[in-house]
Order: C-alpha cells, then sequence, then structure tokens
C-alpha cells in the first residue's frame, strides 16, 4: 500500500472517529434539549406543592411523587452507604483471601445489573410477606442497587490512601479500627462523598424497581409500610397514559427529575476534581 | 537492667526467611544504631519491637522482645498497648494531611479518645514541639496544615507526634534518608538531646551518621546479627572480618 | 490478632458485610428459582419455544420475550459498538489531554440520564420519526430485505434497538477507552519509530494490545442492553409474537414482566413472570459475570 493511500485512510478513520464523538455529545444534548422543551412550558409553582388530580382538572401536581422520592432516597441511603462502605472495608483494609474475592466479583457484577430483577426480589421477600406494597421495601430495592456503587467507589477511594498513613497511626497505638475510621476515612472522603452523590444521583432515576416495590400512591404518605408515590413512577404512569393533561405535566416533571440527577453529577465531578488537588 | 532484650528471635515474609536467631540487648536511654547494607533485616528487627512486622500480610514471627522484662509477644499482650510504649519515626514523614500541625502533635491522644482540657493540650503540644527542636519555627502556625511545612520539617512534627504520647523508647527508622544535610543535621541534634528523655533505636545505613549519633552500634547482614558494641569500638576496631568490611566500603 | 474487643466487633462487622453481599445474590437466584417451580413444572422446556400467551386458558410461552430481548440488544449492540469504540479512541487517543477529562464527562452524562427519559423520548420524538421519516427512507432502500418489510408502526424492535443503543454507548465507551489508556504510551511510540501513521499505531498497536479488554467491555454493553426494563417497555409496542421485520412491534422479557405484572393475579401467573425473572438473570449474571471476571484478572495482571 503506498504511503499516500495510508495517509488518505488515516484522515478518513481520525475524521470517522471525531465523528462518533460528535454523535455521542449530540445525542446528549438532543434528549436534555427535548425534555428541556416539552417540559419547561409546564413547569409551574403548583406542580411542587398539589398533589395529583384526574387529568384535565386544573392544577395538579407531583409533591407528594418528590417528597416520596426523597424518603425513599434518604433511607436506602441509611441502608447502603454504611453496608456498602463496610464491604469496601472488608475488602481494602482487611486480608480476606476467598472471601475478599467474592465481594469484589460480585460488587462488579451488581454493578448495572438489570434493576428490574432486584426489584422483583424485593418483591418476593418483602411486599409479598407484608402482603403490601410499602416505601420500605422501595427504599430496601434501591438500597440493594447502591450497595455495588457505593461499595466499588469507596473501595477506589481507600486504596489512595498510603500505607504509611495507616502505620503512622499504629505506629502511634491507635487501634486498627479507630485508624480506618479516623484516619483512613477522613483522608478518603472526598471520595466517598463523591461515589455516593453519584449513587444517589443514580437510584433518583430508578423506575422498574419501584414498580413492584413501592408502587404508588397519590395522596401524601411519610409511612414506611404503606405505598409511596415517587417522581418516576409517575411520570412512568403520565407518561404512558392517553391525557395530554398528564403527558404535559410527565415532561414538566421529567424535566425536574434529570435537572436534579445533573446537577448532582456535575456537583460531583468539580467537588472531586477540587478535592484532588488537595 | 536492659530496656529491650532480643531472644531467640526469627521473621519471615512468607517463605523468606528475613531475621534469623536474633539475639541482641538494648541499654536504657542509650541511643542504640542499627547498620547494615540494603536487605539484612534492619528494618524489619525495628518493626519487631512495636509489633508492626506482623501486619504486613503473610509476616510472621517467632521468639520473644522483652520491654522491661515483660515479653511483649506473650500470648495475651495487646500489640496496640505496646506500641504506645515503644513510639516510631519512619523514613518518609508521615503526618495526617487532613489535621493541623497542633492536630497531628496531640493526635496520640486524640484518635485514642483521651479526653483532655484545652490547657492540658497545650502544654503536651508545646513540650513535644521543644523535645524535637522545632516548637520556634512553627508555635505560630500550629493551626496550618502539615503541606506548608518543609520536609524537614515535618519530620520533626512526627518525632513530636512520637513523643507527645511519651513512650519509653523510639524507633527510627532511616528518619533522614529523605531529608536535606541541614535538617539532618538537625535531626542528629534532637536525637541526642532525647537521649535523657527516651531510649532510642535507630536504623541508618549511613554508617556516619550512626558513628556521629550513638552510644551504640549492631552490624546486620543478611538477617543476622554478626556484632554488636559501643560506637567507637565498632567503627575504630571491628572484632568481626565482615563488619570490618562493610565499615570499610568494601560492599555496601 | 489485636486482643482489643473494639478491632474484634469492627473486623467482624467488615466479614458480615461480605457475607451479607455474598447471602444476597444466593437468595436472589433461589428465591427466583422457588417462585418459577409452577411454572416450570407445568410447562417444562416447551416453555422456551412457545409463543402463545392466553391469559384466559393460562397457557404461557415465553418465545416472543425471548426473541424481542436478544434481537433488541444485538441490534443495540450493533449499533453502539462501532461508535463507542469510536468515542473511546477519539477521548484516548486524540483529544488533547486537558481536554479528555471534560470529552469524558460528556459521555458520561449521557449514561446518568434515567432510562424512563430515554423511554419517554424513544415513544414521543423516535417513534414517530421512525415510522414517518426513518422507517421510509430505510424501506426505500433496504425493503427488499425480509427485515424491513411491513409497515413502519413507530414502535418496535427497530426503535428499541437504536433507544437501547445509545443507553449502552457510556458503557461500553467509557471501559474502553479506560483500557485504551491503559496501554502504555512506548507501545505506541515504537509504532511511531517504525513510521506507522496515527490510525496504524492505534488499530495496529493499541487496539491489537486492548482487544480483549474491548470485547468485555462490548459484552458488558450488551448485558445492559438485556436488562433494560423501562424504556424498552415504553418502545417494544407491547406485541406478543415474533416477527422477522425489525418494524414490527414486539415483546422483550422486561417488558412482559412490566406489563403483566399487575395482572398477575394467579399463582401460575407470577411464576410464569418469575421464570422469564430467572432466565433473564441467568443470562446477564453468566455474561457479565464472565466479563468482568475478565477485566478483573487483566486489572490483577497488571
Amino acid at each position: 500500500m503506498s504511503y499516500r493511500t495510508r495517509k488518505i485512510i488515516n484522515r478518513i478513520m481520525l475524521t470517522i472517529s471525531v465523528i462518533t464523538f460528535l454523535i455521542g455529545s449530540f445525542f446528549l444534548f438532543l434528549i436534555l434539549g427535548d425534555v428541556f422543551l416539552k417540559g419547561i412550558r409546564y413547569i409551574n409553582f403548583s406542580l411542587f406543592v398539589e398533589l395529583p388530580k384526574p387529568p384535565g382538572v386544573p392544577g395538579g401536581g407531583v409533591a407528594n411523587a418528590i417528597v416520596g422520592t426523597l424518603i425513599l432516597t434518604i433511607v436506602a441511603s441509611l441502608i447502603g452507604v454504611p453496608i456498602g462502605t463496610m464491604i469496601a472495608i472488608a475488602i481494602t483494609e482487611y486480608h480476606l483471601g476467598k472471601l475478599a474475592w467474592w465481594s469484589k466479583f460480585l460488587t462488579e457484577v451488581l454493578t448495572s445489573f438489570p434493576t428490574l430483577i432486584i426489584g422483583v426480589f424485593v418483591y418476593t421477600i418483602i411486599v409479598i410477606p407484608m402482603k403490601t406494597f410499602s416505601a420500605l421495601a422501595g427504599s430496601i430495592a434501591l438500597s440493594i442497587i447502591m450497595l455495588p456503587v457505593i461499595a466499588k467507589s469507596t473501595e477506589e477511594s481507600l486504596k489512595m490512601v498510603p500505607i504509611s498513613v495507616r502505620e503512622a497511626a499504629y505506629a502511634l497505638g491507635v487501634p486498627k479500627w479507630k485508624t480506618i475510621l479516623r484516619v483512613v476515612i477522613p483522608s478518603a472522603s472526598s471520595g466517598i462523598v463523591t461515589g455516593i452523590m453519584i449513587a444517589v444521583a443514580r437510584v433518583m432515576g430508578e423506575t422498574a424497581p419501584l414498580l413492584f416495590t413501592s408502587f404508588n400512591n397519590v395522596f401524601w404518605s411519610f409511612s414506611l409500610t404503606k405505598p409511596i408515590g415517587s417522581l418516576t413512577v409517575t411520570i412512568f404512569n403520565y407518561a404512558t397514559s392517553p391525557y395530554d393533561d398528564w403527558r404535559n405535566k410527565a415532561f414538566a416533571s421529567a424535566l425536574v427529575l434529570v435537572a436534579i440527577i445533573l446537577i448532582l453529577n456535575i456537583i460531583a465531578r468539580i467537588y472531586a476534581s477540587k478535592k484532588g488537588k488537595h | 537492667m536492659d530496656k529491650i532484650r532480643v531472644e531467640n528471635l526469627n521473621a519471615w515474609f512468607g517463605s523468606m526467611h528475613v531475621l534469623k536467631n536474633i539475639n541482641l540487648s538494648f541499654k536504657e536511654k542509650y541511643i542504640s544504631a542499627i547498620i547494615g547494607p540494603s536487605g539484612c533485616g534492619k528494618t524489619t528487627l525495628l518493626r519487631c519491637f512495636n509489633r508492626l512486622h506482623e501486619l504486613s500480610p503473610g509476616a510472621r514471627v517467632e521468639g520473644k522482645i522483652f520491654l522491661d522484662g515483660l515479653n511483649i509477644y506473650e500470648k495475651d499482650v495487646d500489640p496496640v498497648i505496646v506500641r504506645r510504649r515503644i513510639g516510631m519515626v519512619f523514613q518518609r514523614p508521615n503526618l495526617f494531611s487532613n489535621m493541623t500541625i497542633y492536630g497531628n502533635v496531640i493526635a496520640g491522644y486524640i484518635l485514642n479518645n483521651k479526653r483532655l482540657s484545652k490547657a492540658e493540650k497545650d502544654e503536651i503540644v508545646e513540650r513535644s514541639l521543644r523535645l524535637a527542636g522545632i516548637w520556634e519555627e512553627v508555635k505560630n502556625r500550629l493551626r496550618e496544615y502539615p503541606s506548608s511545612l518543609s520536609g524537614g520539617q515535618q519530620q520533626r512534627v512526627c518525632i513530636a507526634r512520637a513523643l507527645a504520647v511519651q513512650p519509653e523508647v523510639l524507633l527510627m527508622d532511616e528518619p533522614t534518608s529523605a531529608l536535606d544535610p541541614i535538617s539532618t543535621y538537625r535531626i542528629e541534634e534532637t536525637i541526642r538531646e532525647l537521649k535523657k528523655e527516651v531510649t532510642i533505636i535507630i536504623v541508618t545505613h549511613n554508617m556516619q551518621q550512626a558513628a556521629r549519633v550513638s552510644d551504640e552500634t549492631v552490624f546486620m547482614y543478611l538477617g543476622e546479627v554478626i556484632e554488636m558494641g559501643p560506637t567507637p569500638e565498632i567503627f575504630t576496631n571491628p572484632k568481626k572480618k565482615l563488619t570490618e568490611e562493610y565499615i570499610t566500603g568494601k560492599f555496601g | 490478632m489485636s486482643k482489643n474487643i473494639g478491632d474484634r466487633i469492627f473486623k467482624g462487622l467488615a466479614i458480615f458485610a461480605s457475607l451479607l453481599l455474598i447471602f444476597l445474590v444466593i437468595s436472589l437466584f433461589l428465591s427466583l428459582v422457588i417462585y418459577s417451580i409452577p411454572s416450570i413444572k407445568k410447562f417444562g422446556f416447551k416453555f422456551l419455544i412457545d409463543k402463545i400467551w392466553d391469559p384466559v386458558a393460562d397457557k404461557y410461552g415465553a418465545l416472543p420475550a425471548i426473541y424481542g430481548t436478544l434481537v433488541t440488544s444485538f441490534l443495540a449492540l450493533l449499533i453502539a459498538f462501532p461508535i463507542s469504540i469510536g468515542i473511546a479512541i477519539f477521548i484516548s487517543e486524540l483529544a488533547p489531554i486537558f481536554l479528555k477529562r471534560l470529552f469524558s464527562f460528556i459521555i458520561e452524562l449521557l449514561g446518568a440520564i434515567p432510562s424512563l427519559i430515554y423511554g419517554m423520548w424513544g415513544l414521543f420524538v423516535l417513534a414517530p420519526l421512525v415510522q414517518l421519516k426513518i422507517g421510509p427512507f430505510i424501506q426505500k432502500i433496504l425493503g427488499f430485505l425480509p427485515f424491513f418489510q411491513g409497515y413502519p408502526m413507530g414502535v418496535g424492535y427497530l426503535t428499541a434497538g437504536i433507544v437501547l443503543s445509545i443507553m449502552i454507548i457510556p458503557t461500553i465507551s467509557s471501559i474502553s477507552r479506560e483500557i485504551l489508556m491503559a496501554v502504555p504510551i512506548d507501545q505506541r511510540e515504537a509504532g511511531y519509530a517504525l513510521g506507522m501513521t496515527k490510525w496504524e499505531v492505534i488499530s495496529k498497536v493499541v487496539l491489537g494490545n486492548a482487544r480483549s479488554g474491548i470485547f468485555a467491555a462490548g459484552i458488558l454493553g450488551l448485558g445492559r442492553a438485556l436488562g433494560e426494563a423501562v424504556a424498552v417497555t415504553m418502545v417494544i409496542g407491547n406485541f406478543h409474537d415474533i416477527s422477522i421485520s425489525l418494524f414490527s412491534p414486539g415483546v422483550t422479557i422486561t417488558s412482559v414482566i412490566i406489563n403483566q405484572f399487575a395482572e398477575a393475579t394467579g399463582e401460575l401467573k407470577l411464576s410464569v413472570l418469575m421464570e422469564l425473572a430467572l432466565i433473564l438473570f441467568l443470562v446477564t449474571f453468566l455474561i457479565m459475570g464472565f466479563a468482568r471476571y475478565y477485566i478483573l484478572k487483566r486489572i490483577v495482571k497488571e
């Protein structure tokens, strides 16, 4: 092949590569732009403060769904963050051989595992025995989804703390558990917090697992043992309904949801890069 | 009495036998240096004194080390307690980067949940930083973070941190190998002053440093103690040929 | 090792958390199996190749669902894989260093969008497009192929495949990008020193080195597509049959579970849905497990 031909092929392939990136970026802005345009018109105050109303009735909002998502996310974090962190600690701070290997392997496999299956699982172990859908079941499902994400990012943050820091504490006569809690984790805190933010953003956008666990509730609910409304399930129901009024609300709510998730992701990245200069 | 007495100590990294039948003793309030070529086991020996060696994966220790007559490797001895009586300064300064200088010095108490009044804490911090010879330099910078200090200064704060908990023995693992000559000189001065307060065991690959600073010297080679004696004798009139060859630089 | 009570308790907690994880996965598998038993008992292996879906007569077959899942996922992979590699190459090899982070972040954001949003976009934007513009266009050129026969309804395998492909691009490209960036610089320099063009260095040296890792990235993308629920459910059309035409609506395992769940009143119906979930679990676990194991081995080797 002549050098000229090779150069031409070079140009073509590299241009194609640039084009693929542009395609990817294009879809990002296309989809986000679409949600924005369709949703911004219907964002109003009542969306945030009123309860759902039947289609066509003026007003109405998704206030309970927003609160529901908050409750589900917070409870899920209360369960998922400590357990996920302990799993990461088990992997990095202790020499547990086979157990550590299996923990790491399962953590990896469960990341981006079909969340539908997690929802179905929680349905069988919590909803069926409780004989009702509940916020508790929803939170547990979300916490299971959060677990591997938190475990993985915490593990990576812990690994970045140099051994010398731990040894400095041991040499002062600090027991291992205090060293982990009061020296290693604070040292790794920025990475851990970033991981939590990203895990929360992920879990806020989940729909499928909630369909089988927390189900839905069009009234205010603060109880863990009753079904609870959530932003994602509400959007899903409204979007797949035949009513224009509801579909518009779906887009408005979707805009709110996406905005929160994107802002969380952006804040997480900025926080991570700022702290990286430490 | 001997402050530390080592009896038939053996240590392994996995299947590598790194310390072979060590028998030694160290006198109280003496400065003892351990010298020898890389890989001779001197750092491993040091890390056995504060039971740090056993924390490495695959590490194993057999034998006895007596601190004031009590075997620290006895079955129900808590290594954490041992490490409060025997402190350590490492090769590279390892101050806690998310604590202030003040916080670092007092860390030995805070991390162990010891309650102290502000006055008590202030007193401990000042005393330790004075002993480490760095009080004047940092007394107005106590709320700053370690990253604002030079390497030599950080290392002296490490010494202060180790001294704050009032250990009886201070282990120093090549404390000046990462530092410039002036910091090295300052720290050697500090070590000589500290003799009044603590027993010091210092590992160094710098023979001149051992000659300058220590009262007694131990020469190790390939995991064994070849010779131990008063420093002037070791350096001018060593008993073993191997020692002499090392001192005169035939190998290193 | 330590006599300290605090240390023992804490270590116990750490071990407990790890065991909890393992226990969780095992119970997941077991619960799916247990609830599938009535369905397995009734339909046996025929379940996998039967097309019928008759809730009145209580006769069910999984073939349309399995078919739909496979068709949409492989179509998604077909579209997404080259694009993802292109993106990975762009960020890893072509982008200036100070922009690499930003570009990676843009693709990451694409992956952070919830699947619900993809579903809505697919349903309200892409589906009409496929029905009115893209479908007829493809039919003009490739209409002789059986894949593009029939009236493009908008929802169906093609639309679902396209939506899925956009969703898995971030997965495949970010893993591929990491693998490409892990290829040592001196390998590239050796290629340049031999007079290779940039593309030749990339295709022969870098990709050659990274080949199996990128393959694993593709597998993970496939796994992600197989398990996608909400987005696919909204654009697949919910039609219980198989069709060779990509314009046709269909079902996937996940869409059946979501759509039929509300009406799963009988024990058998629920069991059928559980068996579908079990099939999905086994397929994704095996695929993703294999790919992750492979990637883990590579990392450990370095």
